[in-house]
């Protein structure tokens, strides 16, 4: 006959240390605001560089359009490391000002993302006397491309909000 | 569209069977030579991207340059380019130069005559600038040649970020251009009823092209051009046509982006040949009705059999030396020259 032990029951659960699950959360909401970022800037470079066909007469119907769009796609193996190398010294930054500056948290990061992903081709474009994104040749493209890199401060400051 | 996938085809199946030739090399310490032409006492000049006219006599470089040559733009892929010497040359002494002019901030492809006194040029004077300027430093083309009629023929490029540009009529970028050799406009230039087009242009849709060749016996004009990823293409060129880049095109951006989702579309020509992955063709010459091509990425010297004006097949005559090769002539001796790319570039004397 089995007999209840009087010695407290031992939770199993491993409990990671703060500064880990910290990390690891940070790491996770990271990852998310480069994707998104990345697959928006893919996104709008793709239309822009369909913009510029249509410019020469070039007809792109929808489902071309889409195709073409997801296609791109195939950019994200190299532009997913790019972003993060600009997003990283962006959000630390970022990090380390909004407390001591005006303005609110999420703020900071949304223009951190955008001015990194800019600046990031911007350095790219004088290091190589061209535009590696066909889609942000012009200033309106560079711009769009300044809007997911927002769009990935964004996620970054909302996902981290509560950390 | 039979006869372009049998073009296709023979190129997908190129044989890599390589004869032997004997090899040496004529001249070394070149700054990145990018052409080379054969004055009728033997002597070899050649260009230097970093611009400089060198000439080889008596089979020695001489130690300095040319001196009268103009101050070209050297940056990123712009400097000095092409020398072409004149049909009546051993009367008039006269040469075309082409070169990047300008600065950083507004450039374009440019072409000067000049006469070549043996040791200098004089009487330099400017017949074509490609208008308008760009802000890059790529994409030049800056390949010449002349049409049996004396008129010279000059490939500019798009200037990289400028691509859309290629199909307008306006502008000459991604344009073969066709001129008087006093850089005055044909009077059967193929667009001069056209009040939106510059009177130049000779034809259009082409990205960088850096090979040109007008058969000798049959009068066609051969233009290779650099694709992206990919895409690099051999096409006859006929006046007023329409050779597609950016809207077709087999090739994909750097990044590995689309940059069109057609390969073909009306009123645009196909190319004779495409190569996936890119060669990198950066000169071209004919040879005994054949063409040869020098690839700088692939580092070959290709041959491209031609039958009334048609691609039956391509070979790789050079694939075992090494280096980037950046222009191939053949030699008023009957023998091929290369040139190599890099900045302790040779001449090298083929002999087949």
């Amino acid at each position: 006959m089995a007999t209840q032990s009087n010695l407290p029951r031992r939770d199993w659960k491993f409990d990671m240390p703060v500064p880990v699950k910290r990390f690891l959360h940070y790491a996770t909401v990271f990852l998310g605001a480069v994707v998104v970022a990345g697959v928006v800037a893919s996104v709008f470079s793709t239309q822009f560089v369909i913009a510029g066909l249509q410019s020469i007469d070039v007809d792109i119907p929808l489902a071309t359009r889409l195709s073409m769009t997801v296609d791109d796609f195939g950019i994200l193996s190299a532009m997913l490391p790019a972003v993060a190398a600009c997003f990283l010294p962006g959000f630390l930054v970022a990090g380390l000002l909004w407390p001591r500056a005006p303005g609110g948290r999420t703020g900071w990061f949304v223009l951190a993302g955008g001015v990194a992903l800019v600046t990031e081709l911007l350095i790219m474009q004088a290091s190589f006397d061209l535009m590696p994104i066909a889609g942000a040749r012009s200033t309106s493209g560079l711009l769009m491309q300044g809007v997911a890199g927002a769009l990935g401060g964004l996620v970054f400051a909302r996902g981290t909000k509560n950390a | 569209m039979r006869k372009f996938v049998t073009a296709v085809v023979l190129a997908w199946l190129a044989v890599t069977a390589q004869a032997e030739y004997a090899m040496e090399t004529v001249a070394e310490g070149l700054d990145f030579p990018w052409s080379i032409a054969f004055l009728p006492d033997g002597s070899m000049l050649v260009t230097e991207r970093n611009g400089g006219l060198r000439i080889i006599r008596n089979g020695a470089l001489d130690a300095a340059a040319i001196a009268g040559v103009p101050r070209a733009y050297v940056a990123g892929q712009g400097g000095l380019f092409d020398v072409v010497l004149d049909p009546g040359f051993e009367q008039n002494r006269t040469l075309y130069l082409s070169f990047a002019h300008g600065d950083r901030k507004a450039n374009a492809t440019r072409v000067v005559r000049a006469v070549f006194d043996g040791q200098s040029l004089v009487d330099v004077e400017v017949i074509f600038t490609a208008t308008p300027t760009k802000d890059t430093p790529h994409h030049y083309g800056g390949r010449m040649a002349f049409l049996p009629d004396g008129t010279l023929l000059l490939t500019t490029g798009e200037g990289f970020n400028y691509r859309e540009q290629a199909q307008l009529l306006d502008n000459h970028f991604g344009k073969i251009i066709r001129i008087n050799t006093d850089g005055s406009v044909p009077e059967d230039n193929p667009f001069l009823d056209n009040p939106d087009a510059l009177p130049e242009i000779w034809s259009y849709g082409h990205r960088n092209p850096q090979g040109i060749v007008v058969m000798p016996d049959t009068g066609d004009v051969f233009v290779h051009e650099h694709g992206p990823r990919g895409g690099d293409e051999l096409n006859l060129i006929e006046p007023g046509n329409n050779y597609g880049w950016p809207a077709i095109t087999y090739g994909i951006d750097y990044s590995g982006a689309r940059i069109s989702p057609y390969t073909e579309l009306p009123g645009m020509e196909q190319p004779l040949i495409y190569w996936v992955p890119s060669i990198a063709p950066a000169g071209m010459a004919e040879f005994r009705g054949d063409l040869l091509v020098a690839a700088l990425a692939e580092k070959t010297l290709r041959r491209i059999r031609i039958e009334d004006g048609e691609v039956t097949g391509q070979d790789v005559m050079i694939g075992d030396l090494g280096e980037r090769i950046r222009d191939v002539r053949q030699g008023i001796d009957g023998s091929i020259y290369l040139l190599t790319d890099s900045a302790r570039g040779k001449v090298i004397r083929v002999v087949p």
